[in-house]
């Protein structure tokens, strides 16, 4: 059954290599061309900026909210996480509406005779709009790195000799260089599969090519070729990342749990950091947030109001319900194997299904369209194909979600109950089942949440004229028509900001469960 | 004939190269507690889970009272076989982490294998009494000490009135106050349910404790089974001597009756065959006297502390023998290291002949490295063929 799940979950991606190489010695050619050549440069030049540009930021902030006494450190620690909840998209969407040509600075510059503004496009704009919302990654990987140093390895390197710089450089950064590595992988891993920024800034970079190649050209071997360009590059930055997530852990010498360090008083740099981090929440979580609002109000203050169709609720609900209640079902066989069964096949089904999640969500879009076309004619175009595109994408997050609550469920439970008298399916359904129904309700709420908010799966595989909020929000932010956006844009938000919490939630709980294993 | 509680015969079971369990057979009488004793992995456990049920025998039977629970046949495999399920086999399992069910609170731990509401609350006022537990019934198993999670485990094998128990190493996550105290007490509830129980324990102290018999095993295989005292004094063999406690082994040469070896003439519990044996002599069956006190006189007070030592080994011990003070006469040993435990000290001390031997003395014994001493060797002694 497991085995099943996760062949489902890879033969989009073994279609498509079928499908490229079918393209023959043409489309091979099709390499060559100095055009493929610049958009696979962009990608990697976009990937490398955005990639320093958030460590840049993440270090320093995941310092000063972990380490330091700035001024509101509990605020701002949180404010530095938030900004994952914006769908790339949207925050797109917001700066272009902030800095377009009749945008809203334009409009608020009129009256002083600057008519024109430079419209936010291309490389810097997509690099802007990126690094603002992944930067998290990094501060999350560098603060749970910092969280886990023992205290007493700052007092011994000062009781050695060493000076606080010293310290940073020969003690700190050796300590969380893995940390900044895996932040920085993720980074550079979401830059490569974003569909949305560069699209809205109109940056060619893989994912935008590979949609107006799909779009726009019958030929779709040469789509084809280019996601498959794409997914080697993302497999050799998977690849990197789990390198460096194999050396990432540096054990703290001696048990007991950590004894929490002492902030660091920063004295005369204590106003400067504060402003550091009231910079970068205005720029990553205000102003985005602020400028849809702000829209929301001037189409609210319209003739005719807003009007959000209630069919486009009803829609993404429904999708999104499907998809969560799919994804749980699939994910079952496989989380119950992964926990209980330790063996390469199912070492293999468990990573089948997170290659699939790490894929671009353009690549596995279009991998469908072509197995769906070829071999599920029946379903192709309608929503069968749709929820199923959302449940293989977003398995991995079920398996996590019921794996962490099957973690707390050891075999010996389900013994007890046998030795009680209970037949395996009674014991199955009196002890696990009660112990793993929050695990299954939080991946489903999970599914539904990421589901809700997936732009290029809706985007390439809905059925033709099926609208939901992630559809109106991408045809009208494309449009310029930034008030009509606004709305299902903030409903996006929202659940997206539950489901960040959610995920960090589960982290949370995960590592409890492990160190209570290690513990016992 | 008593009845009987538990019976194994043959019983097999491989885990790829590995003989977990190796031609394993066993009577238990009705009622008694049988201690399982032996080092890490060495198979105790997983005899404990094929007679639950939890795994299953590559091949042996195994009967619970008069009923076959598992009846496969070596040559024809599970093909023919009879195997009852865990749920209908009426045996009580106590799991090394108690595995308490999380999501309910003590009384439906406790009631969860018993049937029938009325009954139910009945039988959990019950066992919460037996096991001192009474106001705790509400409480969830997080809630709980070490020690009361392991009262309700056991609470909660009981309550449905199993035929056996089986506990699986039930004091190991206790701190070693809480053990000696858990340990009584559990002792008291065994025997006042009058449950045959099967325990495994790597615990020497525990094992002898806790059992009314005490089967030593290693790599899959019961080595020897008996009563407590009869395991430990007469081991039979080197490895159960080991197993059961620490020993010394002395080669020696017998004649039928006693024994030449580098402690003098000793006199042999058991009758062995001519030629050579090898001794075995527990740390505490010997006693060191300081040389100075016999020259100062021979009622010395160091010399009547030794005595009450000696005597009180002689009780531990009860009626196996007497002290060789007779016979060819103490030998002198030299002591090479003193090892200081509070309740008791470890001598190290070499003889002439070139032995070392392992002695164990009360605190209040005082040698120095480097010293002479006499040592005596409570008769008569364990000698093995070599």
């Amino acid at each position: 059954m497991g085995l099943t799940v996760a062949a489902a979950t890879l033969l989009p991606l073994i279609y498509l290599l079928v499908r490229a190489s079918g393209a023959g010695s043409e489309g091979w050619r099709y390499f060559l061309r100095p055009r493929v050549w610049q958009v696979f440069w962009n990608s990697i030049t976009l990937a490398a900026i955005t990639t320093t540009a958030s460590v840049l930021i993440g270090v320093p902030l995941a310092w000063i909210t972990s380490r330091s006494d700035v001024p509101g450190r509990r605020f701002w620690s949180m404010a530095a996480i938030l900004p994952l909840a914006i769908p790339s998209y949207i925050a797109a969407y917001a700066y272009k509406a902030l800095l377009a040509p009749r945008g809203m600075a334009a409009r608020a510059l009129e009256p002083f005779g600057m008519e024109r503004m430079p419209e936010l496009s291309g490389l810097f704009g997509a690099a802007l709009v990126i690094t603002l919302i992944n930067f998290p990654f990094v501060v999350l990987n560098v603060r749970a790195a910092l969280r886990r140093m023992d205290p007493s390895l700052e007092e011994a390197a000062r009781g050695l000799g060493c000076s606080p710089l010293a310290y940073f450089r020969r003690v700190l950064l050796p300590n969380l260089r893995p940390s900044i590595a895996a932040g920085s992988l993720l980074v550079a891993l979401y830059t490569l599969s974003d569909f949305g920024t560069p699209a809205l800034m109109r940056f060619n970079s893989f994912t935008r090519v590979i949609y107006t190649q799909y779009k726009s050209s019958f030929d779709r071997s040469t789509a084809a070729l280019m996601a498959l360009m794409l997914v080697a590059i993302t497999v050799v930055v998977l690849f990197g990342e789990t390198l460096t997530r194999g050396q990432a852990t540096f054990h703290r010498s001696g048990g007991g749990s950590p004894r929490p360090a002492a902030p660091v008083a920063l004295g005369r740099w204590r106003w400067p950091a504060f402003g550091f981090c009231a910079l970068v929440a205005g720029l990553s979580l205000a102003t985005p947030i602020l400028v849809i609002v702000y829209w929301a109000a001037q189409g609210a203050a319209q003739a005719g109001g807003i009007q959000l169709a209630p069919q486009l609720v009803v829609n993404s609900i429904k999708t999104a319900t499907l998809a969560g209640a799919g994804g749980v079902v699939a994910a079952l066989p496989v989380a119950f194997l992964a926990v209980r069964y330790r063996g390469r096949a199912v070492t293999l089904v468990d990573r089948a299904t997170y290659l699939s999640n790490a894929l671009p969500g353009i690549v596995v879009a279009l991998a469908l369209v072509f197995f769906g076309a070829r071999w599920l004619g029946w379903f192709y175009q309608t929503l069968v194909l749709l929820v199923f595109a959302y449940v293989i994408r977003f398995l991995p997050q079920a398996i996590g979600a019921l794996r962490t609550s099957l973690l707390q469920v050891p075999p010996r439970l389900e013994e007890a109950a046998r030795s009680l008298g209970r037949g395996r399916l009674a014991a199955f359904a009196s002890v696990t089942v009660p112990l793993i129904v929050p695990g299954m309700a939080a991946g489903m709420a999970l599914v539904f949440l990421t589901t809700i908010k997936e732009l290029p799966l809706t985007l390439i595989l809905s059925p033709p004229g099926f609208e939901t909020l992630v559809t109106e929000v991408w045809s009208a932010a494309a449009e310029g028509l930034f008030a009509q956006a606004s709305v299902p844009a903030l409903v996006l938000i929202v659940v997206s900001a539950f489901s960040v919490v959610l995920i960090l939630n589960q982290e949370r709980r995960l590592r409890v469960t492990y160190g209570n294993r290690r513990r016992g | 004939m008593k009845k009987i509680g538990i019976q194994c015969r043959s019983l097999n079971k491989r885990f790829g190269a590995i003989n977990a369990v190796d031609s394993v057979s066993f009577d238990l009488e009705q009622g008694q507690t049988l201690s399982l004793l032996g080092p890490s992995g060495c198979g105790k456990t997983t005899l404990l889970r094929l007679i639950a049920g939890f795994e299953q025998p590559d091949s042996g039977t195994i009967a619970v009272r008069d009923r076959t629970v598992v009846d496969i046949c070596a040559r024809t495999g599970n093909r023919g076989g009879r195997i009852v399920p865990p749920d209908q086999r009426r045996i009580g399992f106590v799991f090394q982490d108690y595995a308490l069910f999380p999501h309910l609170n003590v009384r439906d731990n406790i009631g969860f294998g018993v049937r029938g509401r009325v009954a139910r609350r009945k039988r959990v006022d019950e066992m919460l009494e037996l096991v001192g537990l009474p106001d705790q019934g509400a409480s969830m198993p997080h809630e709980l000490s070490g020690g009361q999670q392991q009262r309700v485990a056991l609470a909660r094998a009981l309550a449905p009135d199993p035929d056996v128990v089986l506990l699986d190493e039930p004091f190991s996550n206790l701190d070693a106050t809480r053990r000696r105290q858990v340990r009584k007490e559990l002792d008291r509830i065994l025997r006042e349910a009058g449950t045959t129980s099967i325990f495994v324990t790597h615990d020497q102290e525990e094992a002898f404790n806790v059992g009314t018999r005490v089967a030593v095993m290693s790599e899959g295989r019961i080595l020897k089974m008996g009563a407590p005292r009869d395991v430990y004094l007469s081991p039979a063999s080197r490895e159960v001597a080991e197993i059961s406690g620490a020993v010394n082994l002395v080669a020696g040469e017998s004649d039928g009756e006693c024994v030449r070896c580098g402690l003098g003439e000793l006199r042999l519990a058991q009758p062995c065959p001519a030629g050579n044996v090898q001794l075995l002599l527990r740390p505490e069956s010997i006693r060191l006297e300081d040389i100075a006190d016999e020259r100062s006189g021979a009622n010395g007070s160091a010399h009547l502390n030794l005595s009450l030592q000696a005597s009180a080994a002689v009780s531990l011990r009860a009626g196996s023998g007497s002290i060789a003070t007779s016979g060819a006469g103490p030998i002198r040993g030299q002591i090479q290291s003193i090892d200081f435990h509070g309740n008791h000290q470890h001598a190290s001390v070499q003889l002439p002949c070139g032995e070392r031997l392992r002695v164990r003395i009360g605190p209040s014994q005082h040698f120095e490295t480097g010293q002479n001493v006499r040592v005596h060797v409570e008769e008569p002694v364990q000698g093995l063929p070599h």
